[in-house]
């Protein structure tokens, strides 16, 4: 489905501190998402390039998440969206997820076993392994909030 | 994400570029199904040019590697980026994996 303008991809850089991103739901602008991950990172100087990789993974699979779980097909597109908001605040990275779909329970998802190659279960595995911060909200008016909060580790 | 298919001694090396995420596992899934299907089951994924594998890049390579080694053969990898590497440290898919460091000794590592 080519992206048109009743249905776009919007970045707004709203200060040094706080980035918005609204997408629709789909898995191609995931890359939309890493890239301003990398580049609200790579404007707070202190954060490292490992740390910055793992926010940027740990984002991706939040948003991933909801991209494949939230909407069930068919559902109109102005209702289908992700918002993603980033923000710097002292010592971190705060960046929240919301959807207005299905919420997720992550409780509902077992941990996997490291000891066995698996296909499923390493996403939520891996957003809680890489960032310091990750909660999960769902609100009958505000939507499902997923979380991240990344703090700035000094070398 | 480009995929480049090079076959060398009975081996297939598929050389990824760009992001192996929810957007383009798929398409990895698919290449590597379609080898499988037509009975090539020595298979290298040479991730040299990739700089980002998310938990779909990952299923979409354990669902192949157990394929193969169910035909006796393996999904092998390498060119894994230092990031990338990590995060197979993390999952311990290190160990579930044969990695490499370079196509020709993923190649090789077959013969023995």
């Amino acid at each position: 489905m080519p992206i048109s303008v009743d249905d776009p991809a919007e970045v707004s850089v709203v200060s040094d501190s706080l980035i918005r991103v609204a997408i629709p739901a789909e898995e191609r602008h995931l890359a939309l998402i890493g890239a301003v991950v990398r580049h609200f990172c790579e404007s707070l100087t202190v954060f490292g390039e490992d740390d910055r990789y793992n926010l940027e993974l740990a984002v991706d699979e939040a948003v991933a998440n909801v991209i494949e779980h939230a909407y069930a097909a068919g559902m109109p597109a102005e209702i289908r969206r992700v918002e993603i908001t980033l923000k710097a605040d002292g010592d971190r990275v705060t960046v929240e997820v919301r959807d207005w779909g299905k919420s997720f329970s992550p409780e509902a998802v077992p941990a996997p076993d490291l000891d066995q190659a698996q296909e499923h279960g390493y996403g939520l595995f891996l957003m809680r392994s890489l960032v310091d911060g990750l909660e999960f909200r769902a609100d009958a008016t505000e939507g499902n909030t997923v979380t991240l909060v990344k703090g700035y580790h000094h070398a | 994400m480009e995929t480049t298919r090079q076959e060398r001694n009975d081996v297939v090396t598929l050389a990824l570029a760009g992001r192996l995420d929810a957007f383009h596992a798929p398409e990895l899934r698919e290449a590597l199904a379609a080898e499988l299907d037509d009975a090539r089951t020595r298979l290298v994924v040479d991730l040299e040019d990739v700089s980002f594998v998310d938990s779909s890049g990952i299923a979409a390579l354990v669902r192949a590697m157990k394929a193969a080694r169910q035909k006796g053969g393996d999904v092998r990898l390498c060119g894994l980026q230092a990031p990338v590497r990590i995060i197979f440290e993390l999952t311990r898919l290190d160990k579930a994996f044969e990695i490499l460091p370079d196509a020709a000794t993923a190649e090789a590592s077959f013969d023995s």
